[in-house]
């Protein structure tokens, strides 16, 4: 699979060669703002609305002592669709909020589960400190704050054996993340470091407290305008989650690991709109990933942009 | 925000300065008033000046340009054809380059070109920029005779060519100008932000203009 996705980054690479120098189309302030995820606003708009579709397979998991175990007789596939939406309140500072939704089938042997409904819901801000383009010698550098509201089913409220009802977290949680990007036309690079924060809550079925491990989340990725309006983008992402705690105890074994990497494109179909889309793979060996599933997924976004 | 922005800019001018000892004091504006102010310079890097442009015109429009911006381009062809139309009536037009990073080079590129139709100035340090406030291109600014700002902002309200309920802002300000109108107007203005560069801060005294 990683020998694929690489082939395929380094086919794309030689195929559609990023457009050079001044004369490029691209727009140090725009190239990455609709690249991948549900980016930024552009300079001109005022609000934006988005669709994510998102097909994740699970080919896979890792044990908690990191050991990669590929499923046999086991299937896990989850569809999820977010919509999503940010507003702008200033030139620098911008709400948003999104609205996730999932659908999952699980499979194992001869019991299979199917289940989904509404995950947690987030909502935020977003303020650019510096924004791209304003010193020559600086990054752009943006800060995030978020709320995430337990709205999905959590862990606790499982009704079905193999979990595919399952669709949040089950507790509060705050976010902040900082992002720093540096443009050279017509390629940038950003770096996106962020963390989750679950607030403490009480599980229903055990009447106990548990806290969720704050999660630490490192992006760094890279991309170019390769003609008017395309960007290709690749982002190799880490995410590390702390040890939940039970009635004060942490939970040895239940930390968590996942590493990966995406390849995304997007295409400015329209005025107003384009379409997104990209392949997230982790690296499936041991060693890459500690007590979490090993999935590929592929997103396909679009989005409108009001002005 | 704004000071901890401020702090997060004087932190990263620190730190570059002790680890590369770049800032420097390269550029500097100079003191004055009015257009006085800046010290802007020809495409050839000569010091250059609006006073005679603006002393000698029934009006002038300064149009802040940018190589890069999408903004600017979307506005090129608008902003061409009101040079068109009120050139012949006495009215200037000069394009501004304040972005510390489009050179003399890629603005004679533009003028040769045609995408700049008028006189292209440089404004090193952006101090033209800081003396009007201006943040962003494409801006446009208009002055009388006197030198006064009559008119401050965006060139109208359409920021997609065919888009319904436009207003002309540029436009109408201009034809009552030169109608013998004395109003100002102020409209809001969006747009690539104007790159400055560190060279024309720290020490030098020299700061960001406001924001509109």
């Amino acid at each position: 699979m990683l020998r694929g996705l690489s082939a395929l980054v380094a086919m794309v690479l030689v195929v559609l060669p990023p457009a050079g120098g001044r004369e490029a189309v691209a727009a140090p302030c725009c190239m990455s703002a609709t690249a991948f995820g549900i980016g930024r606003l552009l300079i001109w708009e005022d609000f934006a609305v988005g669709l994510r579709l998102s097909w994740m397979h699970g080919v896979g998991t890792w044990d908690p002592n990191g050991d990669y175990l590929p499923h046999r007789d086991y299937r896990d596939e989850e569809v999820r669709t977010e919509v999503w939406a940010m507003g702008a309140l200033s030139r620098r500072a911008s709400l948003f909020g999104r609205l996730p939704m999932s659908l999952v089938h699980r499979r194992a042997g001869e019991i299979s589960d199917t289940g989904g409904g509404l995950s947690d819901v987030a909502a935020g801000i977003r303020y650019e400190l510096l924004q791209i383009g304003e010193y020559v010698e600086l990054p752009a550098i943006a800060l995030t704050f978020a709320v995430l509201a337990p709205t999905g089913r959590s862990p606790d409220e499982m009704r079905q054996v193999l979990g595919a009802d399952v669709t949040g977290r089950g507790a509060f949680a705050l976010s902040a993340g900082i992002s720093f990007e540096i443009t050279r036309l017509p390629w940038f690079v950003r770096l996106d470091l962020g963390t989750v924060v679950p607030l403490p809550f009480t599980r229903e079925d055990t009447g106990r407290a548990q806290r969720l491990g704050p999660e630490v989340d490192v992006a760094l990725s890279g991309g170019a305008e390769v003609s008017s309006g395309t960007v290709l983008s690749l982002v190799t992402r880490f995410a590390w989650h702390a040890p939940l705690a039970i009635a004060g105890r942490t939970v040895d074994g239940s930390e968590r690991v996942d590493f990966g990497l995406a390849v995304a494109g997007s295409v400015v179909l329209a005025d107003h709109w384009s379409l997104q889309l990209s392949i997230d793979t982790g690296f499936f060996f041991s060693g890459a990933g500690d007590n979490t599933p090993a999935r590929v997924s592929t997103v396909l976004g679009l989005r409108y942009g009001h002005y | 925000m704004k000071n901890i922005r401020n702090f997060v800019v004087a932190a990263t001018v620190g730190i570059i300065a002790l680890f590369t000892g770049a800032v420097g004091c390269a550029t500097t504006g100079a003191t004055g008033s009015g257009l006085d102010v800046a010290n802007l310079q020809d495409l050839r890097g000569e010091p250059a000046s609006l006073a005679e442009t603006v002393r000698t015109s029934r009006a002038t429009v300064l149009v802040w340009w940018s190589a890069t911006c999408p903004c600017v381009k979307r506005y090129s062809d608008r902003i061409r054809a009101l040079y068109e139309r009120f050139a012949p009536e006495g009215v200037s037009f000069v394009a501004i380059a304040s972005n510390a990073d489009d050179g003399p080079d890629v603005v004679a590129a533009a003028v040769a070109d045609g995408q700049i139709p008028f006189t292209a100035l440089l404004d090193p340090g952006a101090s033209l920029a800081d003396h009007f406030g201006v943040v962003s291109t494409p801006s446009v600014l208009v002055l009388d005779s006197a030198g006064a700002v009559r008119f401050r902002g965006w060139v109208d309200n359409e920021r997609q060519p065919g888009q319904g309920g436009r207003e002309a802002w540029l436009e109408d300000q201009l034809t009552q100008m030169l109608a013998g109108s004395t109003k100002t107007k102020r409209t809001p203005a969006w747009g690539c932000i104007i790159t400055r560069s560190l060279g024309g801060m720290g020490s030098c005294g020299k700061k960001s203009g406001g924001h509109e």
